[in-house]
């Protein structure tokens, strides 16, 4: 059996755990039942497992870490927040999160599930040691926005329905859901500052220009500008609370337009079929 | 009465100038023009905004530069106003947060105050161990009036984090700034063998060879080109350059830009040589007072012979090249049609035979004198942040009088998470 079979067989397989999990982690908020709760966690668990051997047989297979082209990434992304998730249950004992993340990581690994999973051969521009580098902390950073989007939508949630029990007993206050979002948020625009930078370093190298106000650039440096907003309101305009949280909602949908939008509806140079064909100009 | 108003509007403009709600205002804007400039395709040609919009959205893109809005006075206008707001707001606030960074720890206001502080039931022998657990080694203490007082602020530098962050943004548009006022972007292009001006400069590009790595599946791997640099005609260096490794050198850069298809095209008038050239893709060879041109309009390297009709390649490979062409005599567009190499294109009195294609390379050459304050301002911007979010400024005061130990403690920001793991921290130590 061929590496590619494997690796698919495998992304299904966590495809389909993610897609378990996520519907005990509903179950357990509209069941208020804890015992689903835990099924949902440790089936997301053992799809994590599963997630992480298919990344594995994807690095054996292309020689590289999987990062290179959209189905890659949104695998990779989707591992990186169930991975988040884990730790951020483990840590906060915080298992209601993933009643709020599960939806989101299910949707990018669907999403990677109808991208292009073949293993093709590097174009030029991405001959690069900063490939790795510059992905991999988009990755992370989208995950810690993400995770914040999760915390926040929990907040409002919380917030709502502050008298019932089985609320209080899941979900962390407000105040600590509302510092754990801000604190996602600061790890995230932190990383975010650095994919920025990277890519900048990286694209003067490449295209000779480390800013050439490219469909893509310019939609991370407005998510950039959207948190770097929500920071300064918060710091020093004391929003916190609801305000905050939709903010962070918007912001993360704002980060899913940078990766997946930007990507099928702007013309960019990060949507790396066109300059291949238009670099070569013989096919 | 009149000076006062004029002061009066003077400060507000200042103050203004200066707020944070100013810069949140110019941000905002920056961000919803930056969508405009994504969804409207940037630096092309009027007659492709004239053909793709229509009525009242082309008047907007062309009153307001739409179609080239990252270079419009507009909106540079409006980073300069962003780099006013964030200097003004950086001076304003050096020196209260150098204040901060530098504050000594108030011992008078704690004795005022500590008997409204809650009290810990941790002895005093523990009170540097569960410091240190909290983050605070090395307590300071003083003895005043039989009380004693353990003190300490750690990670002040934070306070200077989001202060440095704003100064980076100011280095960074500064340094973009100047790189494209008092920086040069040229291209040149040419087949082995091909000498070329950098327009501008003094300098020439000698391209000595280029060459398209393919792997074994036929798709291109690199593409090196080898040159040689030279100033006034005298050699001054030379090297080999491909897609993410740049020739650097002489203050120059020179990238791996672009490649294309280049002919060796040859006139004939009645009969007898007239003129031959290299006719590089989309070019017109354009002789006898612009009598006659052929247009190369397309190369096929590996044309498929079994389908002409679809001008379809087999592979990247000059195995079967065939020129699509275009002729034109007197202005007038009189021929297009396929030309294989060595065959007659003729027209009148004129013949055009084309052959040898080659593959030529388009190289990038910049100067960017603000590409290291860039970078710096880049390291800044780093460095801003996590001092802004990784160094947390904390304060923590206990004072023991008798047999009662009253405590305050602080994280900048008011963070809950800092007051939830301070009072685990107190629980532990009240219990050991």
């Amino acid at each position: 059996m061929d590496l590619l079979k494997i690796e698919t067989m495998l992304f299904y397989g966590a495809l389909i755990g993610y897609l378990l999990s996520m519907v005990l982690f509903i179950l357990f908020f509209v069941n208020k039942n804890d015992k689903q709760g835990k099924y949902g966690r440790n089936i997301l668990l053992i799809g994590f497992v599963i997630h992480t051997l298919a990344l594995v047989v994807r690095t054996i297979n292309t020689g590289r870490l999987p990062l290179s082209n959209q189905y890659e990434f949104a695998t990779t992304f989707a591992w990186a927040i169930a991975l988040c998730f884990l730790i951020f249950e483990k840590k906060f004992d915080f298992r209601a999160l993933g009643t709020f993340v599960t939806p989101i990581l299910f949707l990018i690994i669907g999403y990677a599930a109808m991208r292009d999973k073949s293993v093709r051969p590097l174009m030029p521009a991405l001959q690069s040691k900063w490939l790795a580098i510059h992905v991999g902390l988009a990755i992370i950073s989208y995950g810690a926005f993400a995770v914040a989007a999760g915390v926040s939508g929990m907040y409002l949630l919380r917030d709502k329905f502050n008298q019932d029990t089985f609320f209080k007993r899941n979900i962390p206050e407000t105040d600590k859901l509302d510092d754990l979002s801000y604190r996602a948020i600061a790890l995230g625009f932190l990383l975010l500052s650095l994919v920025i930078i990277t890519g900048a370093i990286w694209a003067e190298a490449a295209w000779g220009r480390y800013w050439a106000w490219d469909p893509k650039e310019t939609w991370a440096l407005i998510t950039w500008i959207i948190y770097s907003i929500y920071l300064h309101l918060r710091i020093s305009k004391g929003w916190r609370g609801e305000r905050a949280a939709w903010f962070s909602i918007i912001g993360f949908i704002c980060v899913i337009f940078t990766y997946v939008g930007v990507n099928t509806l702007l013309p960019s140079l990060h949507s790396y079929a066109y300059i291949l064909y238009e670099a070569i100009g013989i096919f | 009465m009149e000076k006062r108003f004029d002061d009066n509007i003077f400060k507000k403009i200042f103050r203004m100038f200066h707020s944070m709600k100013f810069g949140i205002v110019l941000l905002v804007v920056i961000g919803v023009l930056s969508i405009i400039g994504t969804i409207i395709p940037q630096n092309r040609s009027d007659v492709f905004y004239m053909e793709n919009y229509h009525g009242f959205f082309y008047e907007l893109i062309n009153v307001f530069d739409l179609g080239n809005l990252y270079s419009s006075y507009w909106y540079i206008g409006l980073m300069i106003l962003l780099i006013i707001n964030l200097f003004l707001c950086s001076i304003r606030r050096f020196i209260p947060i150098l204040k901060r960074v530098t504050e000594k720890p108030n011992l008078d206001k704690v004795l005022e105050e500590y008997k409204t502080w809650d009290t810990i039931n941790i002895k005093e022998d523990k009170i540097n161990g569960f410091a240190s657990d909290l983050g605070f080694r090395n307590l300071e203490t003083k003895n005043v009036d039989g009380k004693k007082i353990y003190y300490k602020n750690i990670n002040s530098m934070g306070y200077l984090g989001s202060w440095i962050t704003h100064v980076s943004l100011i280095v960074i548009i500064l340094a973009f700034g100047i790189g494209r006022y008092m920086g040069y972007e040229v291209f040149v292009y040419g087949i082995p063998g091909t000498v070329r001006d950098v327009e501008g400069t003094n300098y020439q590009i000698q391209i000595d060879d280029f060459e398209m790595r393919f792997d074994e599946n036929m798709v291109v791997s690199q593409y090196v080109t080898s040159l040689t640099l030279l100033e006034n005609g005298e050699i001054i260096d030379s090297g080999q350059l491909m897609v993410n490794h740049p020739f650097r050198g002489k203050g120059i850069n020179i990238y791996q830009n672009a490649t294309g298809w280049a002919l060796h095209a040859f006139l004939y008038k009645d009969d007898q040589a007239y003129k031959q050239t290299v006719l590089y893709n989309s070019e017109f060879f354009v002789e006898d007072d612009g009598k006659i041109a052929l247009q190369f309009v397309e190369l096929f390297p590996d044309f498929d012979m079994s389908d002409p009709t679809a001008l379809r390649n087999l592979s990247p490979l000059p195995n079967n090249p065939v020129l699509l062409y275009a002729l034109y005599y007197n202005g007038l567009k009189v021929d297009m049609g396929l030309a294989r190499m060595g065959d007659l294109i003729e027209y009148e009195e004129y013949k055009f035979i084309v052959n040898r294609p080659e593959m030529y390379t388009l190289l990038q050459i910049n100067h960017d004198p603000g590409i290291t304050f860039a970078a710096i301002g880049g390291l800044l911007q780093i460095v801003g942040l996590i001092f802004a979010f990784y160094l947390r400024p904390k304060k923590l005061r206990i004072v023991i009088e008798d047999d009662n130990v009253w405590l305050w403690s602080k994280s900048y920001g008011n963070d809950n998470l800092y007051k939830e793991e301070l009072n685990r921290k107190i629980e532990k130590w009240e219990e050991q």
